[in-house]
C-alpha cells in the first residue's frame, strides 16, 4: 500500500517506521483510487480538464512544504550580545531616576549636577562626531549651534512654567504615572538600533513621547527652575540623543559598548546601594536575569518553533519608498 | 464578479440563487440583477476597507429569516478576510444547512498577521462540509492553515468570460513599437519593486519597447520617480486606474503582458492577458504556474535579472504571438459554466452527508485549542439557545416564502421570446 511522504494535516514528514503522525498523531494517510497505468499522470495543473476527481490528491501534495530545522538553535553569545540594547535603555532610566533623587534631595549641589550634564553631552557630541564618516562642515556647525542656542533658551524659558504645570497633583499620583510612562516607554522603544538610529532619518514615536511625559511629571516636583531645566535636558540627552553614539559605537567597536554596559550596570548597582539594598539587589537582578537567563529560555523555546515556508511566503525583494 | 458570474451561470443550470451581502454607500434592501438573480444588501456596515465587524450573533436573526425565507439549501461564503462571509457560514451550520467556502488567496504562516488569521479561518472552517480552492497551491495552503481535510477541499479554479477579453491586433498603439502592458493595483504584494527595477533595464536593452502602466496604489509615487529619474517620459505612460470595463481596451494595445506579483493564488489577470492575445511573462510564485501552459508564458524568478532575461526571450517573439488561437485556447480551458458544472458537483456531493449533532461540533470546537476552544464552545451554546429562542418567537413554518417566478418562460421561447442575458461558453 503506497502511503504519503507528508502528512496532510501539519506537513510532518514521514520516516519509514512511523505509523502515525507525531504531531496531530492520525494515522499514516493513504493513497487511493490509484490511477492505472494507461491513464494520464496527474498534474498539477489547472488549463486541462483531467481524468480525477477535483479533491484528487496523490504523493506529491504538499511536497513544496519547507520545515524549517531548529535543532541547531541559536548561539548564546550572540543573544547575551543583543541584549546589550535593552541594558543600556534600563541603565539610562536608573541614571535618570537616580539624578532626579539627588537633586530632590539636594545630595548634591545643582551647579555640579548642571556642569556634569553639559560635560556628558558634549562628550557624547565630540564621540559622535569623530565616529562618523562625514566631513566636519562648518556651516552644518554653525547651524547647529543656533539651533541649540534657541533649544535651550526655549526650555530655560519654559522651566517655571513645567515646574508649576503638574504641581497641584498628589506626589502619588504623579510617582504612579511616572512608572507607568517608564513602563511604557520600555515597552514601546524600538530597540531595532539600525533602523532608528540614523540623524537624517529619524522620526520621534510614542516611546519618546513617554520618556517626555515622564521627565515633565518628575520635574515639577522639583525645587527650582535650573533643576527643571537639567531634568529636561536629561531626559532629551539620554532618551533620545544617546541612541545615535551608541549606534556608532556599536558599528565601530561593539566590545567598547558591551563594557561601558558592564562598567554602567556594576557603577549603578553600588550606587543604588547607598540609597536602597532591596532596589540595589532588584537591578542587579533583572540586569542578570535579562543578560544571561532569558538567552537560555529562549534557546529552549526555539526547538518548538514551527516554522512552514512554502510557495506562498513574499520573496525577499528591495523595496523603494 | 467571481460570485455574480458564478451565480448566472448556477441559475442557467436551473438553481436558485441569492447573494447576501453588506451595504454599500446607501444600497440597502434588495436588488434583482441580471437575470433576476435576487441580492440583499443587508444594512450591516463596513468598518474598513468592505468589511463589516464581526458580532458572532448580531446578524443571527436576520440571515435566520433570509435562509428560511429563500428555502436555501447550501450556503457558500467566499474569501477568508470576509468577516460576514465567516460569520453567515457559522449561522448556517447552526442551523442545519450545508456550508461550502471558497478561498481565493493566499497567507503566509510566519508573520503576526497570518497567525490571527489563520486561527480564525480554523474556527470558522471547522464545521464547513467543503471547501473550494482555486489552485492546487492554495488547496495545500488552505488545508494547512485551517487543518482541512484534503479530501474535502476541491480545487475550482476561476475562469474568464472570454466573450469581453477578445485579441484586436489593429488596437495596438502607439505602433511600430513592442508594447508591455502592467496592470495590476501598484503596491508590495504586486513586486512593483521588482518593475521600478526592471523597465529602466528593458527600456535601454531594447529601444523599439514602450511600456503601458495601468492601476493605482501607494507605490505609484516611487514608480513616477524612477520615470522621471530615467527620462522614460516618452517610453512609459501611466494610466492610474483603470475601470474593469476598459482593462479589455488597454489590454489590446500590448504585445507583451508582464505580471511581476510577489504572491498570488490563481492571478486572473494573466488569463485575461492572454484571452486578448498578449504573450505573457509573469513571475513563479504561488498558484501561477498552473494557471497557463508553457507555450502562453515565460516564468521568471521574482528577481529583477531573471525578468529582464525573460523579457528579452519574449520581446523578439512578441509580434508573432498568434493572438486568436490564444483566445480560443483560452476560452477552452477557463469557463465559467464549467466553473458552475465542478460547483455543482460539490453541492450534490454535500447534500447527501449528514448533520453533524451538537456534541460533535463542541467537539469540533474544542481542537482549535484549549483556550479559544472553551470560547467558541461557549459562543457555540449561546447561539443554540438563541437559535431556540428564535425559532419558538418566529417559527420557520410563520416565516413568509419567498416567491418563485416559474421557468414557463425560458422553457416556451417562441411564446415569451429569449431574454435571459447569457455568458458566451465556446465549448457549447
Amino acid at each position: 500500500m503506497e502511503y504519503f511522504k507528508y502528512c496532510p494535516w501539519d506537513g510532518y514528514r514521514f520516516s519509514e517506521t512511523d505509523v502515525q503522525c507525531f504531531i496531530c498523531k492520525r494515522p499514516k494517510y493513504t493513497l487511493n483510487n490509484q490511477p492505472q497505468e494507461n491513464e494520464k499522470k496527474w498534474e498539477k495543473i489547472l488549463y486541462e480538464k483531467q481524468p480525477y476527481d477535483d479533491n484528487y490528491i496523490d504523493e506529491t501534495f504538499l511536497q513544496s512544504v519547507v520545515k524549517q530545522d531548529n535543532s541547531n538553535g541559536l548561539d548564546y553569545k550572540q543573544l547575551i550580545s543583543k541584549t546589550s540594547d535593552l541594558i543600556f535603555t534600563i541603565n539610562s532610566v536608573v541614571i535618570y531616576m537616580l539624578t532626579y533623587f539627588v537633586m530632590l534631595h539636594n545630595i548634591l549641589e545643582t551647579n555640579y549636577i548642571l556642569i556634569t550634564t553639559i560635560s556628558i553631552t558634549f562628550t557624547g557630541l565630540i564621540i559622535y562626531t569623530m565616529l562618523i564618516d562625514k566631513p566636519l562642515e562648518w556651516h552644518s556647525v554653525l547651524s547647529n549651534i543656533k539651533n541649540v542656542g534657541i533649544y535651550v533658551s526655549i526650555l530655560l524659558l519654559f522651566a517655571p512654567v513645567m515646574q508649576t504645570v503638574n504641581q497641584t497633583y498628589s506626589d502619588d499620583t504623579i510617582y504612579l504615572l511616572t512608572s507607568g510612562s517608564i513602563i511604557y516607554y520600555l515597552l514601546t522603544k524600538n530597540y531595532d538600533y539600525e533602523s532608528v538610529a540614523e540623524l537624517e532619518t529619524w522620526k520621534a514615536d510614542s516611546s519618546n513621547w513617554s520618556s517626555l511625559l515622564f521627565s515633565s511629571l518628575l520635574a515639577s516636583r522639583l525645587n527650582n527652575e535650573i533643576e527643571v531645566f537639567i531634568m529636561i535636558g536629561l531626559s532629551q540627552v539620554l532618551f533620545i540623543l544617546t541612541q545615535f553614539v551608541k549606534k556608532q559605537i556599536k558599528d565601530k567597536h561593539p566590545r567598547i559598548l558591551s563594557m561601558i554596559n558592564i562598567l554602567l550596570s556594576i557603577y549603578l548597582g553600588l550606587q543604588l546601594l547607598f540609597f536602597s539594598y532591596f532596589l540595589a539587589l532588584l537591578y542587579l537582578g533583572l540586569v542578570f536575569f535579562i543578560t544571561f537567563v532569558s538567552p537560555l529560555q529562549l534557546i529552549w523555546l526555539y526547538q518548538y518553533k514551527n516554522t512552514i515556508q512554502g510557495p506562498w511566503d513574499l520573496p525577499d525583494v528591495k523595496q523603494y519608498d | 464578479m467571481h460570485i455574480f458570474q458564478l451565480g448566472l451561470c448556477l441559475m442557467e443550470r436551473g438553481h436558485k440563487v441569492i447573494i447576501i451581502t453588506h451595504k454599500y454607500d446607501d444600497r440597502v434592501g434588495v436588488r434583482y440583477m441580471t437575470n433576476g438573480l435576487k441580492v440583499y444588501y443587508t444594512p450591516f456596515m463596513p468598518i474598513h476597507d468592505q468589511v463589516v465587524l464581526f458580532t458572532y450573533v448580531g446578524s443571527l436573526p436576520l440571515l435566520r429569516q433570509i435562509l428560511i425565507r429563500e428555502q436555501i439549501h447550501v450556503v457558500h461564503s467566499h474569501a477568508a478576510t470576509s468577516f460576514f462571509a465567516g460569520e453567515l457560514l457559522l449561522h448556517a451550520k447552526s442551523l442545519g444547512y450545508k456550508t461550502v467556502f471558497t478561498d481565493h488567496s493566499l497567507f503566509a504562516f510566519n508573520d503576526a498577521a497570518s497567525f490571527h488569521v489563520n486561527k480564525i479561518l480554523k474556527f470558522i472552517l471547522s464545521e464547513v462540509d467543503h471547501a473550494i480552492s482555486v489552485s492546487h497551491i492554495s488547496k495545500e495552503n488552505l488545508s494547512m492553515r485551517a487543518s482541512l481535510n484534503p479530501r474535502n477541499i476541491s480545487v475550482i479554479p476561476n475562469a474568464v468570460d472570454c466573450s469581453r477579453f477578445k485579441p484586436d491586433p489593429s488596437k495596438r498603439y502607439p505602433m511600430n513599437t513592442i508594447n508591455i502592458v502592467v496592470i495590476s493595483r501598484l503596491t508590495f504584494r504586486k513586486g512593483v519593486d521588482l518593475l521600478i527595477d526592471v523597465v529602466p533595464a528593458i527600456c535601454k536593452k531594447f529601444p523599439q519597447v514602450y511600456f503601458i502602466l495601468g492601476g493605482d496604489g501607494p507605490k505609484r509615487g516611487p514608480l513616477e520617480d524612477m520615470i522621471r529619474q530615467h527620462e522614460l517620459q516618452d517610453r512609459v505612460e501611466m494610466l492610474g486606474s483603470v475601470p474593469s470595463h476598459k482593462v479589455r481596451d488597454v489590454l489590446v494595445r500590448g504585445h507583451i503582458f508582464l505580471n511581476t506579483s510577489l504572491t498570488e493564488a490563481f492571478c486572473i489577470a494573466i488569463v485575461e492577458a492572454a484571452s486578448c492575445g498578449l504573450f505573457v511573462v509573469s513571475t513563479n510564485v504561488g498558484g501561477v504556474l498552473e494557471v497557463l501552459p508553457k507555450n502562453m508564458v515565460n516564468f521568471a524568478k521574482p528577481d529583477p535579472l531573471d525578468i529582464i532575461e525573460k523579457l528579452s526571450i519574449a520581446i523578439p517573439i512578441a509580434r508573432n504571438v498568434p493572438s486568436h488561437q490564444y483566445h480560443e485556447q483560452v476560452a477552452k480551458m477557463y469557463s465559467w459554466h464549467g466553473v458552475a458544472e465542478r460547483a455543482e458537483h460539490v453541492y450534490k456531493k454535500i447534500l447527501n452527508t449528514p448533520n453533524p449533532s451538537l456534541l460533535q461540533r463542541v467537539k469540533h470546537s474544542y481542537s482549535n485549542g484549549p483556550v479559544f476552544g472553551i470560547y467558541i464552545i461557549i459562543l457555540l451554546l449561546i447561539e443554540w439557545v438563541l437559535i431556540g429562542i428564535f425559532d419558538i418567537i418566529q417559527p420557520a413554518a410563520k416565516i413568509n416564502k419567498a416567491f418563485r417566478v416559474k421557468d414557463d418562460y425560458k422553457n416556451n421561447k417562441d411564446k415569451f421570446g429569449d431574454h435571459q442575458f447569457r455568458l458566451n461558453d465556446l465549448n457549447k
